[in-house]
């Protein structure tokens, strides 16, 4: 095995020193070239990062959380506590990454974390001497006070000498998306009892998802020296997943975790697309998100190992029993060279074996229990020394292993020097998905571990993660649920031989703790010790869940699977209560670690949402339009001119236009509801407070809508187009929700009626023509057989029109600026040549676009009100729309609205307000106090809505809500507002600021 | 104002241009056609006239209305059953002729008609990948077993409110979502396509014709 | 969780959206009392553990109001029917006995 040091620099960069020979799942015709802190070295495709490292002969991977010791590799899998690396550089550097399960590939830069400056020496590690400071709750215990050196001193230092690693420093270059796959049967894990559940479910015609999380399939049976139907495991392995991918309608998803178990068979899983690649290729998402919906499901993710809690049992060298077979057989990497295996079941005999046939020395073998039945026959053959009845008490050395200290049966201590020690302390069925849906597990003696008691609904529990230990039990559980999940989902069972398999003893004796002098460590990552445990319970934490929250014990990146069931063990033991009793922590997903990127997939920057656009949008953007977002749509909110210097100059020049002459805005984000049916009107007044079946056709009327409990919902202007035909509009921001209180009113409270409804927003773009200006503007667009003169075409008319020379259109004579306005609906596919021939005939009057600030300006001088009163808690009252309710009918909201306390009058009423100062500037968000009163809740009178830059009256403008606001007309209030520092006084006022006796609208 | 040309837009003028775009796959995984020749309408029944109604649009098309989430058609005109008692009429080639305005003429008193031509982006999606690409965003099962030629589903894709039904057994689908958003759209199809290449291939291109639907509707009350 | 719509077949929740205990009717405006038969309607629920009737729209969907039948501590769903068809069955039920 040892080699004599290659003398030149390139066979000494890509010699393994601790590679075997033979043998291993590896390509040894591909070498990888990797970096690992700054040093470089070489591996095999196959290789994990933790595999190659391990042939490598790396020892030390990482430090401790908290006292910042050398730790090593400890297992082969997701639960791996110790060496989490940070994997790729800069933007695409990804902390907290498992080396056992990142695949390997050439130019593989990783970093080791928690260690300062380096891993060799780390300025931290005075944390492990100090360590009588740093007990459990060290950190609640002493940096509770005070408060202010919170954020300013303890978290910073701890961040810095703690931590897992550090986030990328820039946005994620890659991309991540999601996906939804269908199926009758998934299959989670590809184990023997995955591999068999699959095959049979499969062959009875079902449609399966076989989905694994590593990068080959076969899970335990890669690691294991096995023979099935004569045959070596993997090659069996790959006899059956050629017959899996042969049949089109299985999908198997390697490099996949089902992270989560949600109702009614729905699973979340993330497909590592890219990970195994440098970066992944063009148009490849780095990661996928799936969402799987199953009928049903087999569970069988099998077990994972735990160790035994003894002083040092975390030096490096110090690996799971399990995990040393995993590298030497898979991997053809030797984690040791002179091994001592500590046991308490009998599957820890086969490490030994296994290390014996890689020709690597063992030790010995201490077996904690007294009455081993029979010694494998690698121990038969005398060449290992072996304890029965004896305990490891501490492991020895820092960097690396040097020695464990055994106390036999009789009490002798005896040291071994040794360079590695695997120790296996009985498996622990992965059931954690099991219990995602509120399942709690239950302790089964005979295997000492805990196992699911109930499965979610159409789950099936194979294998080990069902505690079926053996390989036969295996094949055998996997194959009955194949069969049974097929015959589920309708199928025929088709019965399938079960390959033949031995069924290899796997005794178990539970051991937890070895008393001894040092830290015992229970959970490695959180580095929380045997006897912190013991603290929590002498202080009082005794139940799972506080023994977690105070010890921090099962709240690292491996979620417990290490140290979880021990804790657990090791409670119950000192409160001498059952395991059953005691209870578990709740296992909630996801099961692993889940980037957030994969959880955003496409949904980031830009693409966060949805994005609603106008057919304008295009013209727009050519006019230099300033964009903003109102809800999912994107509007102009100005038009800037060449020679503006801001947005108020340009606001203002806005409204002066329409005010003037005239000004078109696009206003298609209103939501427009078709409204048809005999009974439409009768409907119409039933959602309205006021009423809609007495409005003549071809006339629009202005509505006010209530919620059941009285508070004003919307408003908006209806059209009648015919006797049984409106056409409604919201406001844009609640058109969806009124769109679904309509369909409820007509389905749920009065499906009696005959009335059908439909959006037809997207249908029409709409335009706001404004200004004394407006009807010769149209005059040039409206063909010349309709009569738009005041007589003939009023204010509130609606009637179809067609315009520029046959264009359908709906014209209709409404005024939101108070002007002389019209809005014009067309075929949303004209949207742009319209907006354009509007622009086009309104040239000669000096037309101006507008965005959504002027036509907020021009609304506030007019005192209309909008979202900012329509807030969810006024009244009609409230905002002086009391004389909408009708008395003549009922509506929604009637009743409740009539309740006294909506009528008091000490309820803040809508009025207007002016600067009394006239250069002073109004904030939104100010209350009203009377003058000379203290900024108290009990003086506080009402607040300011909104407000606006009065281009028409040179001066601040402001509409509020203020107790008794029409009574107090003239009289002067404090506009307070701490938040943006303003303290104004202003002047109560009508809110119609800008031709209240409307010449203008009907001119 | 004689001098204006009114010139239509097409919700996704801009953005489905024709060509080869994403992966240098050797042949394109998706084939993307925008359909800009369709008028719709959304045609709902009048309470009590459900049979008559049923009558009349067999009398007036040939066609049985699908009771159920499926398409029927005959000669370019097609209703799809979108809800309870509620369908989208499309007839191809015909958006600038008065399909709408003769459905309501055929169907009044029977239906509330409600043009929505202008309303939807309508994409005709196909390829040996149609159904990966689709599956990165339509959350229900197409798989050849529970979503066959005549089906139609209402859902919901990237948060984008989606129309899709299958066409034929080539597969063709037919995707539609609100004007509004079809930039939206276009950018989660064209991100979720790249990786098997598309082409978009011109609207009204060779082929079309056999992309009608074919089959007549499927209704859910089989029993 | 998945709903089965009796018209749009089986789709995830995230396609509906909830309102409430669908056994609520809305109270006769012009009956004595109506001011605190509304005061119950609109604020007062009962919050039970098992089954539960309530109300579900299928907004990504077909736009039916639902009333699904649910297990409010298994998510378990018994039964969804067209609110409108229950509606129609308790006015003719209503007629029936009037
Ligand atoms: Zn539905």
């Amino acid at each position: 095995m040892t080699q004599a040091p290659a003398s030149s620099a390139s066979e000494k960069r890509s010699f393994q020193p601790y590679r075997l020979p033979d043998g291993g799942l590896i390509d040894r015709s591909r070498p990888f070239r990797f970096r690992f802190d700054r040093q470089s070295y070489t591996g095999f495709a196959g290789d994990t990062l933790a595999s190659a490292l391990v042939a490598n002969g790396v020892r030390v991977v990482g430090r401790s959380f908290k006292y910042h010791r050398p730790r090593g590799i400890f297992t082969a899998g997701s639960e791996e506590p110790n060496a989490l690396v940070e994997l790729r550089q800069t933007n695409r550097r990804e902390p907290n990454t498992c080396a056992t399960t990142a695949e390997l590939f050439d130019g593989l830069v990783a970093t080791s974390q928690n260690r300062w400056p380096s891993l060799g020496f780390d300025a931290m590690a005075i944390n492990g001497r100090l360590s009588p400071l740093f007990p459990a709750g060290f950190y609640y215990k002493t940096f509770m006070w005070p408060s202010s050196f919170w954020e300013k001193f303890y978290e910073p230092a701890i961040r810095r000498s703690a931590g897992l690693g550090r986030a990328a420093p820039g946005d994620d270059p890659d991309e991540y998306e999601k996906a939804f796959a269908h199926c009758d049967v998934l299959v989670i894990g590809s184990g023997p009892a995955g591999l068999m559940a699959a095959v049979t479910a499969a062959r009875s015609g079902a449609r399966v998802i076989l989905a694994e999380d590593d990068f080959r399939l076969g899970g335990r049976l890669l690691a294991e020296r096995m023979v099935l139907d004569g045959r070596d495991a993997a090659s069996w392995v790959a006899l059956i997943e050629a017959e899996l991918e042969s049949m089109p309608d299985v999908r198997i998803m390697r490099r996949t975790s089902i992270f989560g178990v949600y109702d009614h068979g729905q699973y979340g899983a993330v497909e590592r697309v890219g990970d195994h690649l440098p970066e992944p290729p063009a148009h490849q998402p780095r990661q996928r998100f799936w969402k799987i919906v199953a009928k049903r499901a087999v569970l069988a993710a099998g077990a994972s190992e735990r160790p035994i809690a003894f002083a040092g049992n975390d030096r490096p060298g110090v690996m799971l029993a399990g995990a040393v077979r995993t590298y030497l057989n898979r991997f053809a990497a030797a984690p040791a060279m002179r091994l001592v295996v500590f046991t308490n079941n009998d599957d820890g005999w086969r490490t030994a074996a296994d290390a014996i046939n890689a020709g690597l020395p063992v030790e010995a073998v201490v077996d904690s229990r007294p009455d081993v039945r029979e010694l494998p026959a690698a121990a038969r053959s005398g060449t290992i020394r072996v304890f029965r009845g004896a305990q490891i008490v501490q492991a020895k050395g820092v960097r690396t292993l040097r020695a464990v200290e055994v106390i036999d049966a009789e009490g002798r201590a005896t040291s071994i020097a040794c360079d590695s020690l695997a120790v296996s302390g009985g498996w622990n069925p992965a059931l954690h998905l099991t219990c995602h849906l509120g399942g709690k597990p239950q302790w089964r003696d005979d295997i000492a571990a805990l196992v699911p008691k109930t499965a979610p609904p159409g789950m099936a529990i194979v294998g080990a993660a069902n505690g079926a230990m053996t390989l036969a039990d295996c094949l055998r559980t996997g194959a009955d649920a194949g069969v049974r999940a097929a015959v589920d989902c309708g199928f025929t069972a088709k019965t399938i031989a079960l390959p033949r398999a031995g069924d290899d003893s796997v005794a178990v004796t539970a051991l937890w703790l070895v008393q001894g002098k040092g830290k015992a460590f229970v959970d490695f990552q959180n580095d929380v010790t045997a006897a912190d445990i013991a603290l929590a319970v002498q202080e009082g934490f005794r139940s799972a869940e506080h023994l977690k929250r105070y010890t921090t014990l099962g709240m690292a990146t491996d979620q417990g699977k290490i140290g979880g069931v021990t804790g657990l063990a090791i409670l119950s033991e000192l409160v001498e209560r059952s395991i059953c009793e005691v209870g578990t922590t709740t296992y909630r997903p996801p099961y692993t670690p889940v980037s957030l990127g994969v959880l955003a997939g496409h949904h980031r920057g830009k693409d966060f949402r949805p994005t609603r656009l106008s057919p304008s949008h295009q013209w727009a953007l050519e006019r230099s339009a300033v964009m903003v977002e109102t809800g999912a749509w994107l509007r102009a909110q100005y038009y800037p001119q060449p020679g503006e210097s801001d947005w108020l100059e340009t606001v203002s020049r806005e409204v002066r236009t329409v005010r003037s002459a005239v000004g078109v805005c696009d206003v298609s984000t209103l939501g427009r509801i078709d409204v048809q049916g005999a009974d439409a009107g009768v409907f119409l007044d039933r959602v309205y407070t006021n009423a809609f079946s007495s409005l003549p056709v071809g006339k629009a009327r202005y509505g006010l809508m209530l919620r059941e409990d009285g508070f004003v919902m919307d408003d908006g202007t209806t059209s009648r187009l015919a006797a049984n035909h409106y056409f409604m509009t919201t406001t844009t921001a609640n058109a969806a929700k009124i769109m679904q209180h309509l369909e409820y009113c007509a389905q749920v409270l009065w499906s009696d009626l005959d009335v059908q409804m439909v959006s037809v927003s997207e249908q029409w773009v709409q335009f706001s023509i404004a200004g004394p200006r407006s009807r010769e503007t149209l005059r040039k667009l409206v063909d010349t057989q309709y009569d738009l003169s005041n007589e003939a075409f009023p204010h509130l008319a609606a009637r179809p029109v067609t315009i520029m020379g046959g264009l359908n259109a709906l014209l209709f004579r409404l005024s939101f600026s108070g002007e002389l306005a019209y809005e014009l609906a067309v075929p949303a596919r004209y949207g742009d040549a319209v907006i354009r021939g509007v622009m086009a005939a309104g040239e000669a009057f000096g037309i101006t676009p507008y965005g959504t600030e002027a036509l907020g300006v021009m609304r506030i001088e007019k005192g209309h009100v909008s979202t900012n009163e329509i807030n969810g808690q006024t009244t009609a009252h409230d905002l002086g729309a009391h004389r909408m309710l009708s008395t003549r009918k009922d509506f929604i909201g009637r009743i409740m609205a009539e309740r006294p306390a909506l009528r008091a009058p000490h309820r803040p009423v809508f009025v207007g307000f002016k600067p009394v100062d006239r250069a002073a500037r109004l904030n939104a968000g100010a209350h009203f106090l009377p003058l000379g009163a203290a900024a108290t809740a009990e003086n506080d009178q009402g607040y300011m809505t909104s407000v606006a830059f009065s281009p028409t009256l040179g001066h601040w403008i402001g509409l509020g809500l203020l107790q008794r606001g029409p009574q107090r007309f003239g009289e002067r209030v404090r506009a307070y507002d701490p938040v943006r520092g303003g303290d104004v006084e202003v002047e109560v006022c009508d809110p119609i600021f800008v031709d209240p006796e409307r010449v203008r609208l009907n001119g | 104002m004689a001098d204006l040309a009114l010139q239509a837009r097409t919700p996704l003028q801009d953005l489905a241009r024709p060509g080869r775009f994403g992966a240098a796959t050797a042949k394109p995984g998706l084939l993307i056609e925008e359909r800009t020749d369709l008028a719709l309408a959304t045609v709902m029944a009048r309470r009590g006239r459900e049979h008559d109604l049923n009558r009349a649009v067999a009398a007036a098309y040939g066609i049985d209305l699908p009771h159920g989430p499926h398409v029927a058609a005959k000669d370019g005109v097609s209703f799809a059953g979108i809800g309870v008692q509620r369908w989208l009429a499309a007839a191809e080639g015909l958006v600038e002729a008065d399909f709408v305005d003769r459905l309501r003429q055929r169907l009044a008193g029977l239906a509330s008609i409600a043009e929505q031509t202008d309303g939807w982006a309508v994409l005709r999606l196909r390829g040996d990948r149609v159904r990966d690409v689709l599956a990165k965003g339509i959350p229900i099962d197409l798989h050849p077993s529970r979503f066959a030629t005549g089906d139609v589903a209402l859902t919901v894709v990237a948060h984008i409110g989606v129309q899709i039904a299958q066409l034929d057994d080539r597969p063709t689908f037919q995707l539609m979502a609100f004007r509004s958003l079809a930039a939206s759209l276009w950018s989660w199809l064209s991100k979720s396509a790249a990786e098997f290449g598309y082409e978009i291939v011109p609207s009204g291109s060779p082929g079309r014709r056999t992309d009608r639907i074919t089959t007549t509707k499927r209704s859910i009350n089989s029993d | 969780m998945r709903i089965i719509c009796p018209y749009c077949g089986e789709r995830g929740n995230e396609e509906f959206s909830y309102l409430g205990d669908a056994s609520l009717l809305r109270p006769d405006p012009a009956g004595a009392g109506a001011m605190h038969a509304f005061a119950d309607y609109v604020y007062l629920r009962d919050n039970p553990r098992g089954s539960h009737r309530e109300f579900w729209y299928h907004a990504a969907g077909c736009r039916s109001w639902l009333i699904v039948t649910r297990n409010t501590s298994t998510h378990d769903i018994t039964r969804v029917e067209f609110a409108c068809d229950v509606a129609a069955a308790r006015m003719a039920s209503f007629e029936d006995e009037g």
